[in-house]
């Protein structure tokens, strides 16, 4: 049916068609969970994965005659994040009851925040630079969950089962402006919203979990173009791949319909992970009429100056000023100073390390280069993380300490990296008591390297004559007679001046 | 900030769309009396607009012997547990494995 040639999606989000070139905008809507103790207006703690309905109350099982008692921590979490995107804090603000009928929502409305927001124009900058522009950010309630019986999801079933576990749970919806390009630029923004999140100790940011949920508002119009085309909602994205295939394939779909002479629709479409293709979602219901006015239970929330200064005092760094720590004050790299800011626990980490060296900056970039060297390596072949695992910040200090020290070299303390982290021995007394200090002494190490070319008279012969890449076989097989403690810069230097005898 | 309610014409378009909205299923009486009744009822909201309020913040009053400053109560975020699971459970019809149980959502 479809007779349009296949178009192609470049990494900016642009369309080709024979008919011209496509963008794609995209503004998205998180839903961030945050991790205080109780729900957003009754004591009844958060959970995921607990017996059904064992965290609910009468406040949110929407009993009537209840009233809801705002959480102070969450209203501290919220202007937390609010303050990290750079928003307008509202020194007062309301909140508003938004209605629809839904089994998953007991009073039948959710107190939520319509025209006063508590955070306003913010900004979150992407790695690339791109500074995406945030609309608000408004506290809101959370609904329970469904189990649809008798079918696999909502269609065909026969009834349906109700756990308000999560319904209250406070939640800050981060709205922005559709400042977003690409399935990629969407993927980078939730990547960076996700590890704020972290850093701040707002939101434990698990995609999986739902922990942070994502609707993406996704159109497209002709490149050059200055009206927006029709929007599509899609939802049901739970990766952050999954967010950069669902908003591709949603452009493709625009850019095809349009294409073939039809029109995008505004609605709501169901992004399905295993087909990779999004569904229309609530194409036959009316358009959404929630008839918000204000919540007549709750006064305005004023936030005192004291109040607001004293949590502008305790922001904790952000990732951004991590990053320009580690490359302006440490001098690392670009790149792992990225990875141990994208990283919070093992930025946490080198952050304990830096503490116990202060003065001695010399090991710094050592840290930083085995954190993110061999020991992510590891982590990653072990599917670990670094709280697994029992090599402290000071006996990995203790380690790099020998290696500055030329006690030992590179190649044992590879040797024994495995073991520091299983065992969380003392490198320095597995050193001592296995006597893998290394071998600096010249005149030890010249009787070696003189060993080593006795026994390969072919090899020095080739070497010789020009096959100077043979100077990898020579240092091998030193370090295999010494079981990787010879002083490789000493002995690389003896081998050279040697074989140019 | 508001659009005057009276200019609001009640058809029965609008009856069908609130009580749609209200999953309220009204029979052709009780429309016919709602299409009588809730335009006096706009009417006398629309009355009370008249009032000037301008000196008013929107604030004020809202709940009685609040003064115009104060902030809603907070509370810490400590658990209070309701701790009477059996009362909850007992309410809703058909609970099933500690789940409510509600009829099917989408007719087939």
């Amino acid at each position: 049916m479809n007779t349009i040639a296949p178009a192609t999606i470049a990494p900016t989000g642009i369309i080709h068609t024979p008919n011209g070139d496509y963008e794609t905008i995209i503004g998205v809507e998180v839903h961030v969970q945050l991790n205080t103790t109780t729900k957003l207006f009754c004591g009844d703690t958060l959970s995921f994965g607990d017996a059904p309905n064992d965290h609910t109350c009468p406040i949110c099982l929407g009993y009537p005659g209840v009233l809801p008692v705002l959480n102070q921590q969450a209203v501290e979490k919220a202007v937390t994040l609010g303050l990290a995107l750079g928003c307008t804090i509202a020194t007062v603000c309301k909140f508003d009851r938004k209605h629809y009928f839904y089994p998953d929502l007991p009073k039948a409305y959710q107190i939520s925040q319509f025209d006063e927001p508590l955070c306003s124009n913010g900004t979150l900058t992407l790695a690339n630079g791109r500074v995406v522009g945030i609309q608000r950010a408004h506290l809101e309630e959370d609904a329970g969950k469904l189990n649809h019986v008798g079918a696999e999801g909502l269609a065909g079933s026969l009834y349906s089962l109700v756990d308000l576990n999560r319904a209250g749970t406070p939640l800050l919806e981060v709205v922005s402006h559709p400042d977003l390009r690409s399935g990629e630029e969407c993927k980078e923004y939730m990547a960076t919203l996700r590890n704020l999140v972290r850093c701040l100790n707002v939101c434990d940011g698990n995609l999986e979990e739902g922990s942070m949920r994502c609707d993406a508002n996704v159109s497209v119009r002709k490149v050059g173009a200055t009206q927006y085309g029709t929007r599509a909602e899609v939802k049901n994205m739970n990766s952050l791949r999954s967010i950069q295939r669902a908003v591709e394939y949603e452009a493709q779909r625009q850019v095809d319909l349009v294409e073939s002479g039809g029109k995008v629709v505004q609605e709501t479409r169901l992004w399905n992970d295993a087909t990779g293709t999004t569904i229309s979602m609530r194409g036959k219901e009316a358009a959404n009429d929630y008839r918000y006015f204000p919540e007549p239970d709750l006064p305005p929330l004023r936030l005192s100056v004291t109040w607001l200064e004293d949590m502008k005092a305790n922001l904790p760094e952000l990732p951004k000023q991590r990053y320009e720590r580690y490359t302006q004050t440490i001098g690392l790299p670009d790149f792992e100073a990225n990875l141990l800011t994208e990283n919070q626990e093992l930025g946490d980490y080198f952050d304990a390390a830096l503490a116990l060296t202060a003065d001695n900056k010399a090991l710094h970039k050592p840290i930083a280069n085995w954190l993110v060297g061999d020991i992510t390596a590891w982590l990653n072949t072990e599917k670990l993380s670094l709280t697994d695992t029992k090599l402290t910040p000071s006996l990995l200090v203790e380690l790099v300490t020998l290696l500055e020290a030329q006690t030992i070299g590179s190649a044992v303390a590879k040797q024994l990296l495995p073991e520091l982290l299983t065992d969380g021995a003392s490198p320095k007394a597995l050193v001592d008591s296995r006597g893998l200090g290394q071998i600096n002494d010249t005149s030890a190490l010249e009787a070696l390297v003189a060993q080593v070319l006795a026994a390969n008279p072919a090899e020095v012969e080739a070497y010789k004559g020009g096959k100077t890449k043979l100077m990898g076989f020579f240092v091998g097989q030193v370090m295999k007679a010494t079981q990787g403690k010879a002083n490789a810069a000493t002995m690389t230097e003896l081998l050279q001046k040697k074989l140019a005898e | 900030m508001t659009q005057s309610t009276a200019t609001i014409p009640v058809t029965p378009e609008l009856i069908d769309h609130i009580a749609n909205l209200s999953r309220l299923a009204l029979s052709d009486d009780e429309k016919a009396k709602m299409l009588d009744e809730l335009p006096r009822i706009l009417g006398m909201v629309a009355q009370l607009s008249e009032l000037d309020t301008s000196s008013i913040t929107s604030d004020v009053g809202w709940v009685s012997g609040l003064p115009a400053d104060a902030s809603m109560p907070l509370r810490p975020d400590t658990e209070g547990q309701f701790g009477k699971r059996s009362i909850l459970d007992s309410n809703p019809p058909k609970p099933e494995d500690g789940y409510f149980a509600v009829p099917q959502i989408l007719e087939v």
